[in-house]
């Protein structure tokens, strides 16, 4: 089973911390592979301003660099900062990575007048090209995000190694935000684009076990014609679309994610205060129905965290920590890793009826029910 | 409680680089270690398997755990052996603990006491999902416990065949102590329960009863000793109001019997339900007083489908089966032939009081028509035979038979 | 006794061995009881007497003769219309053993005088074929890995489906908002009791069935709905609470909608949905015909006309000129009658056809789904040309109408349900199952149930198929009450009862091991394996051998 561990906090920390977190639990994953994703990012080497966008990516030849510089010059885009991994290329397993680039760019001059809307949509097809780009030559270029404020690095093998020869144990690069999974490989080739979190448009996710009830989901998103609903070399992929979709493209409250992926029986339904409308939504988002074992955890823009469970509850998950500074991880020793010095009886495990949420100013986390009432949307 | 001994070793998880050991190293050490002293302080960096497999017939065996600890800790434990883990512990606490005591002094999560058969798992919080599942019990031992004083997750006690559990609901993480759908195919065991549920335990596996002054001892006079390893005896009063206490308790295979012999058989159904929705036969205004009972396949009297109908004739000889009066043609011919002629003629008699006239020359002779010896030659000649008679004098008159009274 | 040259021999003579089925009576257990002759349907037995010749061989004097004997026993006719339909009544009847009927293995010489006086040969039953490409599908696709596979007997799951139109998220979350009108979906059983209409089926079978079907929501919390047919429904049952358990079909001959319309104002709920019958998967392109002989007082009076007459109901919708503008006329006018709180959706024959309707439906706002009947499908008449040979097998039909729907990103909002075949060979799970991952949102059962709720001798060898007949021994399709009491209806209800806990445990053994257990698996085609490599191109499944 894939571990995960996702650390939150005031004070931006180095994602080194998350991987020894990892290294707790390793005896649960093969490390396959490591992915990482960072919010609230801070350079050592340079005063980032968090609304440049940040590509995140490896460039796997000189040839796909020199494309990359070159698009990303057409596009209107201004290099403002380059980070230099200190690689120790003997560690990885990977022989073809050319460059790790995680890269600020300043926005073309003619976005200045757009919404935020549209410059975010530009955002996303700007990635989607690269991306696309990429797989035409060969997956030479690989691009995992290109977003303010998010760095994500994903490669294969154990965590810690990964850390050490990126050198990230060196607070170059830190953050407030830090989601890592650390793999466990099954169905799926090992494919950098399948390994966890999945990002899109701010969004960010990753799980651990296996949806099953993928593909029909896969054929729905697909067929939604939203561009950034594509990839899908992963079943978890879905878990970040969804998310998107109902928070971004219907606008409903964070709390809806849960009443979408795992929606209550109809009996439970039947005595719930908003019970009519959610079995609608139940109804009309009835092929975004996940099928367990699951475990999610997940980031928003605004850096709130989330984590819940599939409804058989067939993963194990914690929450811990303090004002300021929270941890979740599927192992406790995750968590204890992270962070030993909290107060430990206010652990919490998620059941499945429950959405862990940790807001921005991370004062506390929440444990809100499906069996809560509703937020209902602002009628028209 | 561990003794504090001069003689404690101390087993640490993280190499001299600040790297995690393996659990194979780490459970090497551990032996090693236990060769010198039955008194052990293991710190850990997650590694799995940690406290278990740790036995020695003299002296009582003391294990302490600390730092982020890892999976199935206190996995295949013995009795003798107390471990005391300083703070909460990941997945499968007590893994096939076969009798050892295993105090966890914080949560534990998923799966705590899976396939336990003997000993105690003690944890001063609360537990994750799937607690007390598939344990065991064999009759010749203690039957394995498990104590949680907070709740419990989703799907406790599923699978469970003799486990003891105690929920204690002080501080429950959640409204519901017992999470949901605990106890799904346990069929042996008993759960004390204190707090709210939400009512969602298997019925087809347990019920719900208040404990019998049995139980009752019972948990009275084990509560001081679990308070006393989680360090809190201060509250032993709250926990000693009976009227708090529930239990849930496996049913018996004949109980569960009865529940699966049919929700409500169809008759009952019918009365209760069916015939109340029309107020009446449904088909009552379309087909006033239709009898749609049931009936069997072969029905006499007025439900008869078919009228015998007797074809015997139909395999007679043509003669005889186109006669318009079926004389018998071809006896007649046989008694002719063994030369009983006087008998022929009162065969005839039986059947036509005109034998000449008719058969020798007004019938039209359908026997003759039909007669099969016609494809051979000629057909027999029933004319002649008439004939033949016209000259017989006319059969005496019997005496009529008297009446039967 | 009659001599061999009165035996005919005419260009339509033949003989026992010519017939599909061939009735072996064994004489010396025979106790001639006659309850076979009474019993069989087509009256195909009768007692006969044979002369039997008994060789005498007298050694010692040199001699050869014969003696004869009169032995009686039954024959089976050789006319047609009294053929044996190898029901096997009699074998059922027979207190010793003593008869029964056995396919022919020889040709089939019957075939060929199966047209008599005129009249095309018809019959009623199914395509008389064993062959399912249903039942060659495996579902392979099992969660070993990641996720433990889960266990049918532990876990809950979900086995419903919805029936109704599902508005895109957006456009319900609009509509909520507004307070505007939100289409009508049930949550209802995936294996729908198919149309079967009162009349041609009789009033124990039609009642005993929708009395299982209320057994099964009411206590058993299956929520299985069945479809009326067109034949209406009795009054009563209009009125009654049991009618939102009830699909009614409305098709050409609107039989019974008089009743309906009257009762519309007194019902106690609203039904199920509507079915618009178009087609029929048995009998595409024709029509439904219920014989005089089946219109009785009763089913004279449901139906609204006169008793005894024949009743026909065209193939096609006397007042509509096209289907597209027809599904609309009929979908509005339909949805209106109950105020738009019911899903009203069209039946129609599988066909090379089915995607345009489909795509008629996508874009009306109130079709509720669409039913689509394969070749495979049972009637209760048709002309044996029809059902053997028109149609579309329902499998590669349902598909390309999904992945139409998928490739619109409309899969989630017009259900598709499939019919036609489903459980022919007796596997109706794995039939039903099959259907649903290639993509249906559940599947009518019609032939199946009174196979497996009412004892149906049907089969795939044109067993029985006397349904148009009026002569079901099984009480069946009969509308008279000397054969349709033979059925008892609580036992019928039980049966129904019976079979559908076992679909609900079966459907979790198959779902179980692939790890799905909150939502029907609608277009999980990756489960699903053929070892036929043009079926699954076909199908876009996997091929597996």
């Amino acid at each position: 089973m894939c571990r995960l561990a996702m650390k939150t906090a005031a004070e931006p920390f180095s994602p080194y911390s998350v991987l020894q977190a990892m290294e707790a639990m390793r005896e649960g994953y093969d490390g396959s592979g490591l992915g990482l994703l960072l919010r609230g990012v801070n350079f050592a080497d340079f005063n980032y301003q968090s609304n440049d966008p940040i590509l995140s990516g490896i460039a796997h030849s000189e040839a796909a660099l020199h494309r990359l510089n070159d698009l990303m010059q057409t596009k209107g885009f201004t290099l403002k900062y380059d980070h230099e991994f200190v690689v120790k290329p003997e560690m990885l397993e990977a022989r073809d990575r050319h460059k790790y680039f995680l890269r600020v760019y300043k926005q073309p001059d003619a976005w200045a007048t757009w919404d935020k809307e549209r410059v975010e949509h530009e955002l996303m097809l700007n990635r989607l090209d690269l991306r696309e780009n990429g797989i035409k030559n060969n997956g030479d270029l690989t691009v995992f995000a290109f977003w303010p404020d998010v760095a994500i690095i994903k490669e294969v093998g154990w965590p810690l190694v990964v850390g050490d020869a990126l050198g990230l144990s060196d607070d170059r690069i830190t953050s407030r935000i830090c989601m890592a999974q650390g793999r466990q490989n099954t169905n799926y080739g090992i494919n950098l684009y399948a390994c966890h979190p999945f990002f899109i448009q701010g969004i960010g996710t990753m799980t651990n076990g296996e949806n099953t009830a993928f593909v029909p989901i896969k054929e729905y998103l697909s067929g939604l014609n939203l561009p950034g609903y594509v990839g899908y070399q992963s079943d978890s992929e879905v878990f970040a679309h969804i998310l998107h979709y109902v928070i971004r493209q219907l606008k409903l409250p964070l709390e809806t994610y849960k009443h979408v992926i795992t929606p209550l029986k109809t009996s439970e339904l039947a005595n719930h205060p908003q019970g009519e409308f959610l079995l609608g939504l139940r109804n009309v988002c009835r092929r975004l129905i996940i099928d367990g074992p699951n475990c999610i955890m997940g980031s928003l823009p605004d850096e709130t965290s989330i984590l819940a469970m599939d409804t058989k509850k067939m993963r194990p998950a914690t929450i811990g920590g303090k004002p300021g500074e929270w941890a979740m991880a599927s192992e406790m020793c995750g968590v204890d890793a992270m962070i030993p010095d909290r107060d430990k009886s206010l652990d919490f495990q998620p059941m499945r009826e429950n959405t862990v949420i940790v807001p921005a100013h991370r004062k506390e986390y929440i444990i809100w029910s499906q069996f809560d009432p509703y937020p209902l949307p602002q009628a028209a | 409680m561990v003794q504090s001994t001069n003689d404690t070793i101390i087993v640490t998880g993280i190499d001299k680089n600040g790297r995690r050991i393996s659990s194979k190293s780490f459970e090497e050490k551990v032996q090693a270690a236990f060769k010198k002293s039955t008194n052990l302080r293991l710190l850990t960096y997650g590694q799995h398997n940690v406290g278990g497999r740790l036995l020695n017939a003299e002296a009582p065996v003391n294990i302490t755990v600390s730092g982020p600890v890892g999976q199935r800790l206190g996995c295949m434990a013995r009795p003798g052996a107390t471990i005391y883990c300083d703070g909460p512990a990941s997945d499968d606490v007590g893994y096939l603990n076969i009798g050892a005591d295993i105090i966890v002094n914080g949560h534990a999560t998923n799966g705590v006491c899976n396939a336990m058969a003997q000993g105690r798992v003690m944890i001063n919080g609360s537990i994750g999902a799937r607690g007390l599942t598939m344990t065991k019990w064999n009759p010749a031992y203690q039957r394995p416990e498990l104590w949680v004083l907070g709740s419990v997750g989703d799907t406790f006690a599923e699978f469970n065949c003799g486990g003891v559990g105690v929920v204690c609901g002080v501080n429950p993480k959640s409204k519901n102590v017992m999470g949901y759908r605990p106890c799904v195919g346990m069929v042996g065991g008993l759960i004390y329960y204190r707090g709210e549920t939400d009512g969602s335990y298997s019925t087809n596996n347990v019920k719900e009863v208040t404990p019998d002054d049995e139980q009752w001892q019972w948990l009275m006079e084990r509560m001081p000793d679990y308070l006393r390893a989680i360090g809190r005896e201060d509250i032993l009063a709250d926990l000693s109001i009976r009227s708090e206490w529930h239990l849930l308790i496996s049913i018996t295979p004949q109980e569960r019997a009865l529940i699966f012999s049919g929700p409500m058989p169809m008759l009952e159904f019918r009365g209760k339900v069916w015939n109340k929705g029309f107020n009446g036969d449904p088909l009552r205004d379309i087909a006033p007083g239709l009898d749609r009972s049931p009936i069997g396949l072969i029905e006499n009297g007025d439900l008869r489908r078919r009228v015998p109908y007797w074809a015997n004739r139909e395999a007679a000889a043509p003669c005889a089966y186109y006669c318009p009066i079926h004389i018998p043609t071809i006896d007649r011919l046989r008694l002719l032939r063994e030369g009983k002629g006087r008998e022929a003629y009162e065969l005839i008699m039986a059947y036509t009081p005109f034998p000449a006239s008719v058969c020798g020359a007004i019938c039209p002779n359908l026997c003759m028509e039909n007669c099969s010896r016609q494809t051979v030659d000629n057909p027999i000649d029933v004319a002649l035979l008439g004939r033949a008679l016209r000259d017989c004098p006319a059969p005496q008159e019997k005496p009529a038979k008297p009446a039967i009274r | 006794m009659v001599s061999i040259r009165s035996i005919p021999s005419t260009p339509g003579s033949l003989t026992y061995h010519d017939l599909p089925w061939i009735i072996e009576h064994r004489e010396e257990r025979c106790t001639l009881c006659g309850r076979c002759t009474s019993i069989c349907p087509t009256e195909c037995l009768h007692l006969t007497y044979r002369r039997h010749r008994m060789p005498q061989l007298d050694i010692l004097r040199k001699k050869r003769g014969s003696e004869f004997r009169t032995f009686t026993g039954i024959r089976q006719s050789t006319n047609l219309t009294h053929r044996c339909t190898g029901c096997g009544m009699c074998s059922m009847v027979c207190p010793n053993e003593a008869i029964g009927p056995v396919p022919n293995a020889n040709s089939n010489r019957a075939l060929f005088h199966s047209h008599q006086k005129g009249e095309a040969w018809k019959r009623g039953g199914r395509r008389n074929s064993q062959v399912s490409l249903l039942d060659q599908i495996s579902f392979n696709r099992i969660s070993m890995l990641t996720d433990p596979a889960l266990d049918a007997g532990r876990h809950e799951f979900d086995l419903n489906t919805l029936l109704g139109r599902v508005l895109p998220p957006e456009e319900y979350l609009r509509r909520q908002a507004s307070g505007e009108w939100i289409p009508p979906v049930r949550e209802i059983f995936p294996f729908v009791i198919g149309s079967m209409s009162f009349g041609a089926l009789s009033p124990n079978m039609w009642l005993g069935l929708l009395q299982g079907v209320a057994y099964c929501n009411e206590v058993l919390n299956i929520p299985v709905v069945m479809c009326t047919g067109e034949g209406g429904c009795p009054p009563w049952v209009l009125r009654s609470p049991f009618l939102k358990y009830l699909v009614l079909q409305i098709a050409s001959g609107y039989f019974g909608w008089d009743e309906i319309i009257r009762a519309i104002p007194e019902m106690q709920c609203d039904p199920a949905a509507i079915e618009i019958k178009y087609g029929q998967g048995a009998k595409p392109g024709d029509g439904g015909l219920l014989m005089w002989f089946k219109v009785s007082q009763l089913i004279a009076r449901l139906r609204g006309v006169p008793a005894g007459v024949d009743l026909p109901s065209p193939p096609v919708h006397q007042t509509l000129y096209s289907i597209e503008e027809s599904v609309m006329k009929m979908i509005q006018t339909l949805s209106m009658a109950w105020n738009f709180r019911v899903p009203v959706y069209p039946k129609i024959s599988a066909s090379n056809s089915a995607k345009a309707v489909l795509n008629n439906l996508v874009r009306n706002p109130y079709a509720s789904g669409l039913l689509i009947d394969g070749i495979d499908g049972g009637t209760g008449a048709a002309y044996n040309v029809s059902m053997d040979t028109t149609g579309h097998p329902i499998a590669s039909n349902l598909r390309e109408c999904y992945l139409d729907l998928v490739a619109q990103g409309k899969q989630n909002e017009i259900p598709i349900f499939a019919a036609g075949g489903v459980g022919k060979n007796g596997n109706v799970t794995q039939n039903g199952m099959a259907m649903i991952m290639l993509g249906a949102s559940g599947v009518h059962i019609g032939k199946y149930i009174l196979q497996a709720a009412a004892g149906c001798l049907g089969n795939e060898k044109n067993r029985c198929n006397v349904c148009n007949l009026g002569i079901c021994p099984k009480g069946i399709t009969s509308q008279n009450p000397k054969l349709y009491r033979r059925l008892d209806p609580d036992q019928v209800a039980q049966r129904v009862a019976d079979v559908f806990m076992g679909i609900r445990t079966e459907m979790k053994k198959i779902m179980a091991p692939l790890g799905r257990s909150q939502n029907l698996p609608i277009g999980m085609s990756d489960a699903l394996g053929i070892g036929d490599k043009d079926a699954a191109d076909r199908l876009k499944i996997r091929y597996v051998c």
